[in-house]
């Protein structure tokens, strides 16, 4: 029973890490800020919550089984889907309409459609016309 | 479980240094709010992971704390990134 823990504590801990390492990696290579933050999703959706369960999982082989500490593992492993989420998404749009360069090729471009106006020029482009 | 433990944390410090390394070499405001998240996350997993090897009794704490309210830091830059508008 020890072992079958132990196996699978080391399996959570060390592919929890090996998710942010390759999101690390991913975020070397690509080539645009927005992708960056797109990028960043399987460290903060997947790696975090494996390793947080990891611990616990090790903290119920050794201490023993706790519900405090089960609701906090729970909150924290929620917590970090649901915040990272919605965090990525609006760094996303904030980036997005700070006029950082975007990739020609990304594809659908919902935010340049549907906020023609909300664009970092288009408030440039209203003022040069009221002059 | 130790051997578990430093394998984890070597790999969590390169992926923070990956981070720091993409940092210098960029030249946009965005990817260092990327960078910052990421580096974030990194010292959270290094204390929650070598937490498995120390008593501590702050672990579960520290891990829901920083859940929750990990997103201030990101929408304070996304904030700063658009100058203050929405």
């Amino acid at each position: 029973m020890d072992i079958a823990i132990t196996t699978i504590v080391g399996f959570l801990a060390i592919g929890g890490a090996l998710c942010v390492l390759i999101s690390a990696v991913a975020m070397l290579r690509v080539e645009d800020a927005l992708s960056r933050i797109n990028v960043l999703s399987p460290a903060t959706g997947l790696g975090v919550p494996a390793i947080v369960l990891a611990a616990y999982l090790n903290h119920v082989n050794e201490v023993g089984m706790d519900w405090i500490d089960l609701i906090k593992t729970a909150v924290a492993m929620a917590g970090f889907i649901i915040m990272s989420s919605v965090a990525s998404n609006t760094l996303g749009r904030a980036t997005y309409r700070s006029g950082a360069p975007v990739d020609p090729d990304t594809n659908p471009n919902e935010l340049a459609v549907a906020h023609p106006d909300r664009l970092p020029n288009a408030a440039d482009k209203r003022s040069r016309k009221r002059r | 479980m130790t051997i578990i433990v430093v394998i984890t944390v070597v790999i969590l410090t390169l992926a923070a240094l990956c981070g720091i390394a993409r940092l210098i070499t960029s030249t946009d405001q965005a990817t260092s709010a990327a960078v910052s998240d990421l580096i974030y996350f990194c010292a959270i997993s290094i204390f929650v992971a070598s937490a498995m090897v120390r008593d501590t009794a702050v672990l579960f704490d520290v891990a829901s704390v920083s859940a929750l309210f990990g997103i201030l830091a990101t929408i304070a830059l996304a904030r700063i990134l658009t100058r203050g508008r929405r």
